[in-house]
């Protein structure tokens, strides 16, 4: 892996240190934010920063959906997969989009462009099928959009 | 309460002030703790995240419980499949959210507050983010509200993608910053809650009907609605239905006025197959149930659940099994694996689903369902494996032939 340049991290720290272990979750949204991901040698500063032991850093960061211990795609895309926005073609969106992105092997060090995944109810129901594109909600979604 | 939404932009303070907004704090304080919990008490108002609990005596609990600092919580970690209301409000009309808690805080005599917002309401969160803004520059929040020696400066936390943390006990464990696991009840919030002190935890909703109830006072506010049931509810209709979205209709009225009258009916004049009411976890609804008042007391009876207020219509082309599935699925992916009845309960009743739906099933899986069921319900920690099988229960009562061998 190449190595992760600290320096974004540290007015992240700067900023939330003093609140101690309250200030994780807000902390790992912004590094997630800021790196696409959280980097082993990122969680290691926050464990230390807020005064935290590593295990449940990570156990943290496992538990949570949008977390993600490897580099995600540089836009994520959530596709909503329960009942109403399935009835209304989810499922079709999910294939069209999962067949047009090029495979990429796990433990290559380039970063796919995109991320597709499938998600729980994105509360969009009243204009189902749904999804999320780097968190902005896209409604009526159909092969087309 | 939905007066300001629905007009494609959220509404801003200068608008939400002409529309009437924030006369409640400058009455409630000048009043004393015990008379607005009096008040709220005297409306009947009960949560609107589904276990209904009544507010009035969730804010006194917290009021009399020993422990400093006490917290309010605004519970905006809406993930039930289905339910789309409390985004809506944050949306669209954030400032009456924001004037609920501050009229929870003074009530239950709170000095600290936080608004948790499901991680994947990114735009709800910049939107709650600039009414807190606009608010504190007016003096609506802050130090020395208004001009009382009240202060109050709620602050803003995002989810991050799971189901569980809508559960109160493990929404403080997430703002505490650890992995979302329910605790374990008793102790109740009122008395340890968030950081082990007195909290009171509201879900959106609830909270934006207190501005009505306090401004307008009880009596008027119990005027709408029934009896047993008083004030307006929020339902979220989706699913074969012509117009879905948010209805906001007085308690009483009947299922067929919301779907036929309200919504328009069934899309492209298809029959009506069934209904589920409640969220993920929740019951069908027949035909025979289309009369049904829409109450708390004539759901119960009817066998049915408000639940949050989610209504999903199916047509009669609807595979049921395949909705089963995805709920099964749902559930198996979001228990949050502290209790075995549930961590294990989901994925063997999502196993099961998987074949059902398939049309594989094997004899006796309709026993099996019913015994695991029975299980996590009995012996889950928390609501979620309490209720992770209601769905497939309500249906097999429904639909048995469902979940036999095609054979039989």
């Amino acid at each position: 892996m190449p190595e992760v340049d600290l320096a974004p991290l540290f007015p992240i720290l700067e900023e939330y240190k003093q609140h101690g272990r309250t200030a994780l979750l807000p902390v790992l949204h912004a590094v997630q934010e800021k790196y696409g991901y959280i980097p082993a040698a990122v969680a290691t500063n926050v464990a230390k920063a807020l005064n935290t032991p590593l295990a449940d850093i990570y156990g943290v960061i496992d538990f949570y959906a949008l977390f993600y211990r490897q580099p995600v795609g540089k836009v994520v895309m959530h596709v909503c997969a329960d009942p109403v926005c399935a009835m209304a073609g989810a499922e079709g969106v999910m294939k069209m989009m999962a067949s047009r992105l090029e495979p990429v092997s796990p433990g290559l060090q380039e970063v796919a462009a995109v991320t597709v995944e499938q998600s729980p109810c994105l509360k969009l129901c009243e204009m189902a099928p749904a999804l999320l594109i780097q968190g902005e909600a896209i409604s009526h979604a159909d092969t087309q959009t | 309460m939905t007066a300001n939404c629905g007009k494609d932009h959220p509404t801003r303070l200068a608008e939400y002030l002409e529309q009437g907004g924030y006369l409640a704090p400058q009455k409630v304080l000048q009043m004393s703790p015990e008379a607005v919990i009096k008040e709220v008490k005297a409306s009947s108002l009960v949560g609107r995240g589904g276990a209904s609990f009544p507010t009035g005596l969730k804010l006194e609990l917290a009021a009399k419980a020993d422990g400093q600092p006490k917290y309010v919580v605004c519970n905006a970690d809406e993930a039930e499949p289905g339910t789309f209301k409390d985004r809506i409000m944050l949306e669209d009309d954030p400032h009456r959210v924001l004037e609920g808690i501050l009229i929870s805080a003074y009530a239950a005599g709170a000095t600290r507050g936080f608004i948790y917002i499901r991680g994947e309401y990114s735009y709800a969160y910049q939107v709650v983010s600039q009414a807190v803004l606009e608010a504190l520059q007016v003096g609506y929040l802050g130090q020395n509200i208004l001009g009382s020696n009240f202060s109050f400066d709620p602050e803003l936390r995002r989810g991050a993608g799971a189901y569980i943390c809508g559960e109160e006990t493990a929404l403080f464990e997430s703002i505490e910053g650890k992995r979302g696991l329910p605790r374990v009840k008793p102790p109740f919030p009122a008395t340890s809650g968030l950081f082990g002190k007195p909290t009171a935890i509201n879900n959106v909703e609830t909270l934006a009907n207190l501005p009505l109830i306090l401004s307008k006072g009880a009596a008027f506010y119990r005027s709408i609605g029934t009896e047993k049931s008083p004030c307006p509810k929020l339902f979220c209709l989706s699913g074969d239905v012509e117009r879905p979205g948010l209805y906001e209709v007085p308690f009483g009225v009947t299922f067929r006025h919301l779907l036929y009258d309200l919504a328009g009916g069934l899309r492209s004049g298809r029959g009506f197959k069934a209904a589920f009411f409640g969220g993920a976890a929740g019951a069908f609804a027949t035909i025979e149930h289309l009369y049904v008042h829409l109450s708390f007391e004539d759901l119960r009876t009817a066998g049915l659940l408000l639940g949050s207020g989610v209504i999903t219509v199916f047509d009669e082309t609807r595979d049921l099994s395949d909705t089963l599935l995805r709920l099964a699925h749902f559930f198996a992916e979001e228990s949050c694996g502290k209790c075995y009845p549930c961590q294990i309960g989901t994925q063997r009743q999502h196993e099961i689903m998987k074949r059902i739906a398939a049309h594989q099933a094997l004899p006796g899986d309709t026993a099996r369902l019913q015994e695991l069921i029975h299980a996590m319900t009995a012996a889950s920690l928390c609501g979620l494996g309490q209720t992770a099988g209601s769905a497939i229960l309500s249906a097999i009562q429904n639909w048995p032939e469902l979940f036999k061998p095609s054979f039989e």
